[in-house]
């Protein structure tokens, strides 16, 4: 018996847990028998620890070199640096549905830690609902897809792990996408919970919400990260390239974005409840359905899907949870009641039902442009590639409208505006996005660019104008100096103005986006030792090429001095690695030099010579906004999220001063 | 108070707000008269012209995974890319290049499938989605009706109803706090 043996036990084990803990913690709540509750509770703590000893023991597999392990042999060799041991460890199919099980169980034990003694009538059935995804995963663990397989005898080395995957981004990047999919897990079960209960009171929007938002957050984060690691590791100076695998992340995203705004729609004024209970389990359905695209290879080809080991099992869960969900939807749809209908057109809700439909115009376009490769391929027999050019002119438009109603949405109120406070509320805005939207048609020539850059004018300005209107307002009741009062503002309405801050976050992240995608400039030369090349500011000397071999991989690069708008800014490194086990595969080192302004991207499209080397160089304006309006997204987040301290003595007082 | 919550919003009262506004639309239009540079001062021939990269960038690489052969590295991009070069240089126009490709690789070399034949529905649908949602939503709107029966409120009352906006949301939170 092998050390590994435990890693599978752990697995068995949990399995049988999970059924055990789903069944007992649904019949302690239908006897009322309260110590199978307790035992149910711990269950769920239980298998987070045999999860967590599972995951330990395929690690401890790579520390030590097993190349007995099938896993450890296709995914690491003796070379490898330790600390990419953790991208090995979900750098393939058992790994990562491991990596999602752990995650999920981890996850579940937190869900019933914190909430003990809250939801009592809810709780078993979350639990109950997360059981049954996670005994899933198990099963396909255990029977399809064994991260402990032994080989009949030991290798003497592994076969490394791919030369994409050996960067920073990749350590981090897929854990946080995977753990965003894993996520839409639990506010799923809650609403499962509720279909299954007919609670579907305050208690429950906020579980929710607060849940959505996490695993809304936690995605947007792993994409941001995607983002990143496209830009600095696959050399076509871009960050986003509408590839299948991206797609699938961005589905449940999209439709994320969606629920956490109608579900505000429910709290406040308890209306579209089927709505935003459909997006959840679309939200939860979709990171199913991107958990097992990247990992079946269904999108390459229809083929590769049938032959795929898992293929089947993803399929047939996908579609038990899709029945499942919506025939207890359907089943409770009598009992769900919403509150009075919509008073007027012009409202808060009415907006934010105009956001849903641009979100899931969206997603569809995404999701058909994803699938109609398959579509095709098993009508016609053709293979088509459905690739950014589609993306861009079916979403730019959705997006550029989206971007205006984010303008609209703040100044909207709840119930009902009136047309001419609205047009009031916005002549400023409007006057401000109108001017530079001709300012920058004039400047730049391109229609679209000044479309979007006078809509972004238009959004910032009622995004300021909003943190105005409360500032003054604010001042005037407390009489509080302005950076006091901006922080209490904040501090005292952390949903609605972190919110904005979100806001602003995405819109520097369109701000770059316009910019590189508008004005990106490119230029793909062949250079000899000595000759200078000019692009936008900046002009490129390349002075010599350099080689070094290392015991795992050979290195070619070349040098180049670079010169900004006439000063010498020092020298830029392209380079390109050979690494021993991947011939085939020469890894593109890319040398990038960052400003606010702009970024100089250089990587080698040839192999260098003694003299002479094909650079592809690009100027790539503006990139450094997206990350700036991701930092900024992300500090939204954490100040919309930040748990509440106050009592409700205090803020009934505080209500009552105002 | 009316007068005070709306004064802010007068375009003539210069606010220093107002100006700095202003002032960012005016930076943001500097910023890009200074990245549209033209770029040709040094004698360095471009193995690719502009022109001939944005063909090269609607053709897929039939090996690779969401790169065009304007990204890709593999030998049948750059391959593609050459023969992409020559076909150009040959005073080939856009749509005929393309066609080369197709002819040779299959639809699978263009990146934005043809707007024809069974291709046609993936561009058909998302707007016809759109469509039928956009429609779904203005019926569910009408059908509320109830525009009719609460006529839009006087000022007085709409600050009234954002008075009673604001307390519903403390009381909101502090029920969340509890």
């Amino acid at each position: 018996m092998a050390y590994s043996d435990i890693g599978y036990v752990s697995l068995v084990v949990a399995l049988v847990m999970s059924i055990y803990t789903g069944i007992a913690s649904i019949t302690a709540v239908r006897f009322y028998y309260a110590p199978l509750l307790l035992s149910a509770r711990n269950g769920v703590w239980i298998i987070s620890c045999l999860m967590l000893i599972a995951s330990g023991t395929l690690i401890y597999g790579f520390m030590t070199h097993d190349f007995g392990l099938r896993y450890v042999v296709l995914h690491s060799s003796v070379d490898m640096p330790w600390y990419y041991i953790s991208s090995a460890l979900w750098g393939g199919q058992e790994g990562s549905l491991l990596y999602w099980a752990t995650t999920l169980s981890v996850l579940a034990g937190v869900a019933t830690l914190r909430n003990r003694n809250r939801y009592g009538q809810l709780m078993p059935y979350v639990i109950a609902t997360i059981m049954i995804v996670i005994a899933f995963f198990l099963t396909v663990l255990i029977f399809a897809t064994n991260p402990f397989e032994r080989l009949p005898f030991s290798m003497p080395d592994g076969r490394g792990l791919n030369p994409l995957l050996r960067d920073p981004g990749m350590v981090i990047h897929p854990p946080m996408l995977l753990l965003g999919y894993v996520s839409w897990t639990i506010p799923f079960a809650f609403v499962i919970a509720a279909l299954i209960t007919g609670r579907l009171g305050t208690e429950w929007v906020r579980a929710i919400r607060r849940w959505t938002l996490l695993a809304w957050s936690i995605q947007s984060i792993g994409l941001l990260l995607g983002a990143w690691w496209a830009y600095h590791v696959l050399g076509w100076g871009g960050y986003w390239g509408w590839d299948p695998v991206e797609n699938v992340a961005f589905l449940p995203w999209i439709t994320g974005t969606a629920s956490l705004h109608s579900v505000m729609v429910v709290e406040r004024r308890g209306k579209l409840k089927v709505w935003t209970i459909s997006l959840v389990i679309l939200s939860f359905l979709l990171a199913i359905f991107g958990t097992f695209v990247v990992r079946s290879g269904i999108l390459s080809s229809v083929h590769s899907f049938a032959e795929s080991d898992i293929g089947h099992l993803f399929l047939t869960f996908f579609s038990l949870a899709l029945v499942g969900s919506l025939a207890l939807l359907l089943f409770r749809l009598p009992q769900i009641k919403d509150e009075e209908g919509f008073e007027s057109p012009i409202s808060r809700e009415s907006g934010f039902l105009f956001n849903n439909l641009l979100l899931i115009g969206i997603g569809f376009a995404t999701f058909w442009g994803t699938i109609y490769p398959i579509i095709t391929e098993a009508f016609t027999g053709d293979k088509i590639t459905v690739g950014p050019p589609f993306f861009q002119q079916v979403n730019g438009p959705l997006f550029f409208v989206l971007l205006l109603l984010m303008g609209v949405g703040p100044l909207l109120a709840w119930r009902q505006t009136s047309m001419r406070a609205l047009v009031k509320s916005m002549s400023l805005p409007l006057v401000l996005g109108f001017s530079a939207l001709i300012m920058s048609q004039l400047i730049t020539q391109k229609p679209f660019v000044a479309l979007s850059i006078g809509a972004l004018v238009f959004v910032t300005a009622t995004i300021l104008l909003e943190y105005k209107r409360g500032l003054i307002i604010r001042k005037r009741n407390t009489g509080e100096i302005y950076p006091l009062a901006l922080t209490r503002l904040v501090s005292r309405n952390k949903q609605r103005y972190g919110g904005y801050i979100v806001h602003i976050g995405i819109i520097l992240i369109a701000i770059g986006i316009i910019g590189s995608t508008a004005f990106q400039t490119n230029r793909e030369v062949n250079m000899k030792k000595g000759e200078s090349v000019a692009i936008g500011r900046y002009v490129l000397t390349y002075e010599e090429s350099f080689s070094r071999i290392d015991p795992e991989k050979e290195i070619l690069g070349s040098i180049l001095t670079i010169n900004r708008g006439g000063k010498n800014i020092g020298t830029m490194v392209p380079s390109t690695e050979f690494y021993n086990k991947f011939q085939g595969q020469p890894s593109s080192k890319i040398a990038i030099s960052t400003t606010l302004l702009d970024d100089l991207y250089i990587f080698q499209a040839s192999r260098p010579t003694d003299n002479d080397v094909t650079l592809s160089i690009f100027v790539n304006p503006l990139v450094m906004w997206i990350w700036i309006g991701g930092t900024v997204l992300i500090l939204g987040i954490l100040i919309a999220a930040w748990p509440e301290k106050r009592t409700m003595w205090t803020s009934l007082t505080q209500t009552a001063k105002i | 108070m009316h007068t005070q919550m709306t004064q802010y919003i007068k375009w003539d009262r210069n606010t220093p707000f107002l100006s700095t506004l202003v002032g960012l639309s005016v930076m943001i239009s500097l910023f890009l008269t200074t990245i549209s540079f033209p770029s040709t001062i040094y004698a360095v021939d471009d193995v690719l012209t502009s022109e001939q990269r944005a063909i090269a960038l609607k053709i897929q690489c039939p090996v690779c995974s969401g790169e065009s052969i304007a990204e890709s590295q593999a030998d049948v991009a750059r391959n593609m890319l050459a023969k992409l070069i020559e076909l150009s240089n040959a005073n080939k126009t856009e749509q005929e290049i393309l066609d080369y490709f197709v002819d040779r690789y299959g639809l699978i070399v263009l990146r934005s499938p043809p707007k024809a034949g069974f291709t046609m529905g993936l561009w058909l649908f998302p707007p016809g989605v759109l469509i039928i949602g956009l429609s779904m939503l203005i019926y569910f709107l009408r059908s509320q009706k109830l525009a009719d029966k609460y006529p839009v409120p006087s000022k007085e009352l709409q600050e009234d109803i954002q008075y009673q906006d604001l307390i519903e949301e403390q009381v909101r939170q502090a029920k969340d706090d509890t």
